[in-house]
């Protein structure tokens, strides 16, 4: 028995027929989505009342009430704090290091890099305008010690610069840039921090004197690099049948996740110098960061557990199969594929990290929080707290966001999901 | 075929190589490495305190604190002791975590539903309400909602004032108190009457599940009869339970009335804007993750929409939202330490006071507020395994 | 057939694997109930019966990835005890092939096979990568080198955990029900491979229910049941004269 094709009218129609075309209309997409029914009309009405509400205050306020002139007049304040003056062409490197080092990423690692290019040109250029004309008739001599925007070419040259060695480096690029931000640690830490009192070239700046967004970066970083490899050792220990690592694991993981970071910091303050024989100061910055960095690893922990987890047992058998060592398969095996599936609860931490980073204020640290609000003691600003906290938040919400943009690309970048 | 004895003698295993010695060997270098590291850090810490004429122990918690602490108003003066002074600093913490956490999950679930609207305003609002506050630290948000708003509320003499019962000022919210008069006593009473009652409702309408299969709205009528009991005994009463006692202003201040301080409410009001960004984005995922073969399911069976919502997707959908919701719970009280950073007197801030004054950090930290949270911690994490729990039995 | 069943056999006296009374509990359940077990060296062995007799639990304690808790066994001389030296020892000895391939999903082909070598031999790079190419060339897909286990087929994937057990060069290869999960159409292809491997001579213990396989290849069949040893004999005493009732009952459930 054959089987018969039939088409419309019993012909079969090669014709494909247009569909049915809407009109996609401006009014057309508001009745839709907006206004559909009577309670999405409604609710329309009641959003469009709250931005009102919220927003007409605030925009009028922002433009014209507030005084935003205190924000770039202490620009520096809010970056580096107290850091001396004649000394910031060393945080400038630093600043420059990294724009190399992101444009080496980017450009290595990532695909599609044009915006980039077009980004760090941006900057390049922002910064060589004469932006200073504009300011000039504000005292140029507070603009020129910030030196913001001249710093600012640089650091668009930096990202150029470090885009081309990506282009042109291949292999080796690629291999430069995971180690380079390694190794960029601490070179900038030695940087930041100078050699001894009467060097030439770079005088030792006590920590007590770093400050401003430097700050916070600095802790963060330290943060997640330190407590990687502790978060890692306690995972694994967590993980072990034998009771006596699991239960040490156990007990630091949820004291530390039990308590506040405030109530850490506080700790740390107060007990490490009671802990240590007398004659060993030391810095209030190195027991913040200790605080820090243990508070960390601890969720870092969890974190990686959850990646060891999702791990089949299978890949364990394999490597005991093949007689490698513990070692040698957590090396090559288990970790690898582990703390690829938690980059994006990684990325979720170091934002929340790099957040909490505020809260060193709280312990007398004088990073971004706590110069912005000591700039309002000054009684040429005062009132200026919305401003300053305003700018404040807006940082922070751009680090955040910039973290966040590139956990997503590092996910795509890894192939997550997809092999 | 067993052969009795063996081919092959078992050579003793060299101790070095045995693998069950070496796993107790390295637990037992482990656990002796942490004692010995442990105890010389424990060892300096008790010599350190010595040399500060402060050795360790609890009794300066008798000594008078010389403090006030301004909220709640009269429950610590300075010839209080220490131990009162935590005692207040515990009660604000919980306090403001509790209704934090209440108001929180309900702004945060309503952000979520928004969020999944079909009206696209509301569901952009939603999306970048939960962007914009994800991106700001919360210290720095309760800072900013402390000195940016509620510092710059008017004077008492230009309160923002709504009939009788609403003062707003830069000392605080004041709001209508109820005071109790002698009818409260028996108000009580009734009110104790409406809680068997209620209780009494959801037994019945449990039991007509099970016997029935019908699914009644237990929830809604356990609590709908508590309501109405405690309104039938209001206006049954010859006099009220409560006699209300206005907020009036008197000088400079306002006599009467409930106190709401700015700084409890900056940091109420920046925990729940906050937490609720996190509640919206986890009650969001949990209703995503029922999928929409249930929904399409539960319609052609012929539930209706609010049915399908309240016996198909909330059920599944709080199993997912519940672990991550708990543990918000607990950040969000965790979060409350930040209230020292603008003056509210909580568990952290009271503490940081009396290991100023007294010197007594380790006790203070260590061995007071640290357990606190630690408990709070397990008590929190209990009660979301029992829900979650309970959530498989009975449904409401 | 017998005549294609008589393999050279070296050194029939000393077995290269010995078990003896080996017995292995799980909890309460016990798994292994003292199984005795003489395999000489270039032999094949299939193991069958049905599922939870303790096949694949057997063969997995031989190379240590379950303990045993009474018996001995014996690999090529080396007693299996808690000697972390000897657990080392013998699973270098061993190759094993799993149901599920177990390959490393973050490693290419090439890298898969090399891994081991590199690390617990300590060859070279170069010695390595020549050594996995043969083994790729052998298996059949030399142009897979550098895929992702994840790009390749089941078939293939299978294939790959055999080149990569045999980079290590073991003695002895244990197979746990390596066809088991894959597509009908893909079985063939992995059986060839072993069916070559048991030509060259190496010794193969293969837990599996591919009777064909059985018939044509090995020396000798097993039958498991409930943690013991049932029966033992050539592919043409099992098939044609099985002798224990549960035997014939097993075996009319799989050959319909």
């Amino acid at each position: 028995m054959g089987t018969t094709v039939k088409g419309v009218n019993n012909q079969l129609s090669s014709d494909v027929l247009a569909p049915p075309t809407e009109r996609y209309t401006v009014l057309g997409w508001l009745v839709k989505n907006l206004f559909s029914s009577w309670y999405n009309a409604v609710l329309t009405f009641i959003a469009i009342g709250i931005v009102i509400a919220i927003g007409r205050p605030a925009i009028i306020w922002a433009f014209s009430q507030a005084r935003w002139i205190v924000i770039p007049f202490n620009m520096a304040n809010l970056m580096v704090g107290v850091y001396p003056r004649a000394e910031i062409w060393r945080v400038w490197c630093v600043v420059y290091l990294i724009m190399g080092l992101v444009g080496l990423t980017w450009r290595a690692q990532f695909t599609g890099h044009k915006r980039g290019i077009v980004v760090f040109a941006a900057i390049m250029v922002l910064g060589v305008l004469p932006i200073e004309l504009a300011f000039m008739g504000m005292d140029g001599e507070t603009i020129r010690t910030t030196s913001l925007p001249s710093g600012m070419a640089g650091v668009g040259i930096g990202g150029l610069l470090g885009m081309f060695v990506g282009q042109v480096g291949g292999e080796r690029a690629k291999r430069l840039s995971t180690y380079g931000w390694l190794w960029f640690y601490p070179i900038a830490i030695f940087l930041v921090r100078g050699i001894s009192s009467g060097h030439d070239i770079l005088p030792l700046v006590k920590t007590s004197q770093w400050g401003g967004l430097m700050l916070n970066t600095i802790v963060s970083s330290t943060a997640l690099v330190l407590g990687l490899p502790i978060g890692i050792i306690f995972a694994l220990g967590r993980r072990s049948k034998l009771p006596v690592f699991r239960t040490v694991s156990i007990v630091f993981i949820e004291f530390v996740r039990g308590v506040p970071l405030i109530t850490i910091l506080f700790t740390a303050q107060v007990m490490i110098p009671l802990f240590l024989p007398e004659e060993v100061r030391i810095d209030n910055l190195i027991r913040a960061m200790i605080g820090v960095t243990l508070f960390a690893a601890a969720y870092i922990a969890e974190i990686v557990r959850g990646g060891l987890q999702a791990i089949p047992r299978g890949q364990y058998e394999a490597s005991d199969a093949l007689a490698m060592t513990r070692a040698v398969g957590l090396r090559y095996i288990i970790l690898p594929q582990a703390l690829r599936t938690t980059i994006p609860m990684m990325v979720n931490e170091a934002i929340g990290l790099s957040k909490d980073t505020s809260l060193l204020k709280i312990v007398a640290m004088m990073e971004l929080l706590s110069m912005a609000q000591a700039l309002t003691a000054n009684p040429d600003y005062i009132g200026t707290q919305r401003e300053l906290l305003t700018f404040v938040m807006v940082v922070f919400w751009l680090v955040t966001y910039i973290l966040a943009y590139a956990g997503r690309r590092l996910e795509t970048a890894q192939g997550l999901g997809e092999r | 075929m067993n052969s009795p004895t063996n081919l092959y003698a078992s050579k003793a295993t060299p101790f070095w190589r045995d693998e069950r010695v070496l796993q107790l060997v390295t637990q037992v270098v482990t656990l002796l490495a942490i004692l010995l590291a442990g105890g010389w850090l424990i060892r300096n810490m008790f010599v350190a305190l010595e040399l500060r004429g402060i050795p360790p122990s609890f009794s300066f918690l008798n000594l008078t604190s010389q403090f006030d602490i301004g909220q709640p108003k009269g429950w610590h003066i300075r010839d209080d002791p220490y131990w009162n002074a935590f005692l207040v600093g515990l009660y604000n913490t919980i306090l403001v975590s509790f209704i934090g956490i209440i108001l929180a999950t309900i702004w945060g679930t309503v952000i979520g539903i928004a969020r999944l609207s079909s009206n696209y305003l509301i569901a952009k609002l939603a999306q970048l309400y939960v962007e914009a506050i994800r991106g700001i630290p919360l210290l720095i948000f309760m800072i900013f909602v402390y000195q940016g708003v509620f510092m710059k509320f008017p004077k008492v003499d230009d309160s923002i004032i709504a009939g009788d019962w609403l003062y707003i000022n830069v000392r605080g919210i004041y709001t209508v108190r109820g005071v109790p008069t002698p009818m409260f006593q028996t108000y009580s009473v009734i009110l104790f009457a409406g809680l068997i009652a209620a209780a009494g409702v959801a037994w019945m309408l449990i039991r007509k599940r099970q016997i029935t299969g019908q699914t009644p709205m237990t929830g809604l009528w356990t609590i709908g009869t508590f309501l109405a009991v405690a309104f039938l005994g209001w206006i049954i009463l010859p006099s009220a339970p409560f006699s209300p006692e206005y907020p009036l202003p008197e000088g400079f201040n306002i006599q009467g009335g409930m106190r709401w301080t700015p700084e409890f409410c900056a940091v109420g009001f920046a925990l729940v804007i906050y937490t609720a960004s996190f509640v919206a984005e986890i009650v969001r995922g949990g209703i995503m993750s029922v999928s929409k073969g249930q929904i399409e399911a539960a319609r052609s069976l012929g539930l209706s929409a609010i049915d399908t919502m309240r016996i198909v997707v909330m059920p599944q959908a709080l199993r997912v939202i519940i672990p991550p919701l708990t543990s918000t719970w607990m950040s969000l009280t965790k979060n409350s330490s930040l209230a020292l950073a603008v003056g509210y007197p909580d568990v952290v801030a009271i503490a940081g006071t009396v290991q100023m004054q007294s010197g007594r950090a380790v006790e203070v930290w260590f061995m007071m507020v640290m357990p606190v949270y630690l408990t709070l911690s397990l008590l929190t994490s209990a009660f979301g395994n029992w829900y979650n729990k309970r959530m498989k039995i009975v449904e409401l | 057939m017998d005549s294609t069943n008589v393999r050279e056999v070296e050194n029939k006296k000393t077995p290269i694997i010995v078990a003896r009374d080996v017995h292995k509990w799980f909890g309460q359940f016990h798994a292994l109930r003292g199984i005795d077990m003489e395999v000489y060296k270039g032999e094949k062995i299939v193991i069958f019966g049905p599922s939870g007799s303790g096949k694949s639990t057997f063969i997995r304690t031989i190379n240590r990835l379950e303990e045993h808790q009474r018996g001995d066994i014996i690999v090529d001389g080396i007693e299996l005890t808690h000697d972390v030296k000897n657990i080392a020892a013998i699973r270098q000895e061993i190759g094993m092939v799993f149901q599920a391939f177990n390959l490393f999903p973050h490693l290419t082909v090439l890298g898969n096979i090399t891994l081991a070598p590199l690390h617990v031999r300590k060859w070279s790079k170069e010695q390595a990568e020549e050594s996995a190419m043969q083994l790729l060339d052998r298996v059949g897909i030399p142009e897979q080198a550098d895929k992702y286990p994840g790009q390749l087929s089941g078939g293939q994937q299978q294939r790959v955990a055999i080149a990569r057990a045999l980079a290590m060069q073991p003695k002895i290869m244990l197979f746990d029900e390596p066809t088991s999960a894959l597509d009908p159409e893909m079985i063939k292809e992995v059986l060839d491979v072993m069916a070559e491997l048991a030509e060259s001579g190496m010794t193969m213990l293969v837990v599996t229910h591919e009777m064909g396989f059985a018939r044509e290849v090995c020396d000798r069949m097993v039958f498991f049941d409930e943690g013991q040893v049932v029966e033992e004999g050539t592919p043409t005493q099992i098939f044609e004269h099985p002798q224990s009732e549960r035997t014939k009952l097993f075996l009319s459930q799989i050959l319909h």
